[in-house]
């Protein structure tokens, strides 16, 4: 992501090219800071405030892959699975990394140049 | 000449000494297992494809090379069957969905070739979870070919994701079966069909020509009839592998030129026993006194793991890999034709995990691997039940079953399938509906013939693994 301004058509763009989940929010505030606020927009902003990180995952899923699959009862039974993978993060965060400590090895070079 | 019926059970090794005594050709012993395929195996929901013609051409030319003298090994003239997830030229390669029931795949799996190589015989493309459960699942039904029964309780099922393999073992359709595991595919099986099932270290077999489901957690492995099987089929699979780049280059070899002797540095893991059924917990307990003979000081001590949070790191890892790996699934919306709701669930809840998080799994996982491989090295292997319980009834959800019971499952498979260990399970008993038990043993990196040699002295010592289930 970059800091250039969004407006509202790549503001929902970049949603529907799937976003990460905290991605979302820093979105959503850079949206607010870069347009001069209109009645809508802060509509806009104020109900994805007002909806939690699970909901927000809900709704960039179902914006996403909207299927006629996806019922109320299968989106409620979605939002419990993400809460789920939310605690996982939260219990990520919480471990206590420093900047030091490396995922391992991410890259493997070959010798065959091609 | 013909085969007699006992040789359905018969390992490897014996089948070889037979095959070599002119007691049946490889053919022969190919159209012994392929009848068995197409009756039992069908009748247990074991097999995606009977390879018959492919089987027939392979045997005519291990039966012609050993007549003239080309011998390949122990597992030449043998036949095998193979997880319908690895690549098979002119076979469907179904990955357990009925979404891709016609996927035609034009290269073998490494694993495939290298079997072929060593003189082996393909008879069957065999069941298995669709996507290897990559999707989560929450029940036996969860593979197009249905519910994939338990060969010592056809009302069971056969645990998973690679069912087909170890029903088909345990049911004597093939001397032994090639499966996966990614968190539990081949231990789980294993121990619920009362067979040996080994989990090679991550690197140690190509995964080339597999269906991916986690580049950073995938291993092939076998499931056969005895420990020294096992061996014999991770000789001939492993390997380097440059268009894998998760292979070690270090051989691996089996038999070994250094056997392990005793007494071995055994520990068993805190608390393996405290949330088990009473059958689980006697059956280890029995084997504990068997083991403690061969144990340093006749003692095989308690430890527990490092704390970590293990499961935020695996299934983070392998919500991160897998979403990616099978996009296509719900890109394409092939998804839905999956029966079980569980896999919708799972798989769309799984399509915004944070490129943070998975780093930040990646960074904890090698804090773990470090802290496990300091644990590991003070021991040749350490001993869990394999399972809380014996197998899951094959006709309700997994829930359904265990609600209430007070069962705990220790969790080892996050922690040793995070950190690319190798284990084994092996049979140590049976127990409800006349199930089999597991005996696991998991041991450092790299070090799959320690826990090989340990499991054959068990095996020496006991019968478990000489006892075949009554076919309904």
């Amino acid at each position: 992501m970059t800091d250039a301004p969004l407006d509202r058509r790549e503001f929902h763009s970049s949603l529907a090219k799937g976003a990460g989940m905290f991605g979302l929010a820093a979105m959503t505030s850079s949206v607010a800071r870069s347009e001069e606020p209109k009645a809508d927009d802060a509509e806009t902003k104020n109900a994805a405030e007002s909806l939690s990180p699970a909901e927000l995952i809900v709704r960039l899923t179902q914006q996403n892959f909207s299927d006629e699959h996806m019922t109320e009862d299968f989106l409620t039974a979605l939002r419990s699975y993400i809460e789920r993978n939310l605690e996982y993060s939260a219990t990520l965060d919480a471990f206590g990394l420093t900047n030091g400590d490396s995922p391992g090895p991410m890259m493997v070079m070959s010798n065959d140049r091609g | 000449m013909s085969v007699a019926p006992e040789m359905a059970f018969a390992s490897i090794v014996t089948l070889g000494k037979e095959l070599r005594a002119g007691t049946f050709t490889s053919v022969e012993l190919t159209e012994f297992f392929l009848h068995r395929l197409e009756t039992i195996g069908k009748e247990y929901n074991a097999v995606v494809t009977v390879t018959a013609d492919l089987a027939r051409e392979q045997a005519k030319l291990a039966d012609r090379e050993l007549a003239e003298g080309t011998d390949r090994g122990p597992l030449h003239g043998i036949p095998y069957g193979a997880k319908d997830l690895l690549n098979t030229v002119g076979y469907p390669t179904t990955w357990g969905a009925d979404s891709h029931r016609e996927q035609q795949i034009d290269n073998d799996a490494l694993t495939v070739i290298k079997l072929r190589q060593a003189g082996a015989v393909l008879t069957a493309k065999l069941a298995m979870v669709a996507f290897a459960g990559g999707f989560g699942y929450s029940g036996p039904d969860s593979s197009f070919t249905g519910p994939c029964l338990n060969p010592w309780s056809k009302g069971h099922w056969a645990g998973g994701s690679s069912t087909g393999p170890g029903t088909a073992v345990g049911a004597g359709l093939c001397p032994f079966a090639i499966g996966t595991e990614t968190s539990g595919s081949i231990i789980s099986p294993a121990a619920s069909c009362g067979v040996a099932g080994l989990r090679p270290t991550f690197g140690r077999v190509s995964r080339t020509g597999a269906m991916t489901l986690s580049w950073t957690l995938d291993k092939i492995g076998p499931l056969c009839h005895t420990a020294e099987d096992c061996g014999l089929v991770l000789n001939a699979i492993a390997g380097f592998d440059a268009d894998d780049p998760s292979t070690i280059s270090e051989d691996y070899h089996y038999p070994p030129a250094k056997t392990l002797e005793p007494p071995f540095r055994l520990a068993k893991i805190a608390g393996a026993v405290d949330h088990v059924l009473p059958e689980v917990k006697e059956n280890f307990l029995a084997s504990l006194d068997i083991l403690k003979s061969v144990a340093v000081g006749g003692d095989i001590p308690e430890v527990s793991l490092p704390e970590f949070p293990y499961d935020a790191v695996v299934n983070t890892i392998l919500h991160a890999e897998s979403s990616a790996a099978l996009q296509e699934v719900v890109l394409e919306q092939s998804i839905w034709e999956l029966p079980d709701p569980r896999m919708h669930l799972g798989a769309y809840s799984t399509m915004f995990v944070s490129a943070r998080d998975y780093i930040n799994a990646l960074r904890i996982r090698a804090k773990f691997q470090r802290a496990l491989d300091d644990l590991f090295a003070e021991y040749d292997a350490l001993i869990t039940p394999t399972f809380a319980m014996t197998s899951y009834p094959s006709d309700r959800p997994f829930r359904d079953y265990t609600a209430g019971k007070g069962l705990v499952h220790l969790n080892l498979r996050q922690p040793t399938n995070g950190a690319g260990l190798p284990a084994i399970s092996i049979p140590n008993g049976f127990g409800e509906h006349n199930l089999p038990t597991g005996l696991q043993f998991i041991g450092s990196r790299y070090e799959e013939n320690r826990l090989l040699t340990i499991a054959e002295y068990y095996q020496s010592q006991t019968e478990w693994h000489l006892r075949t289930p009554e076919l309904a």
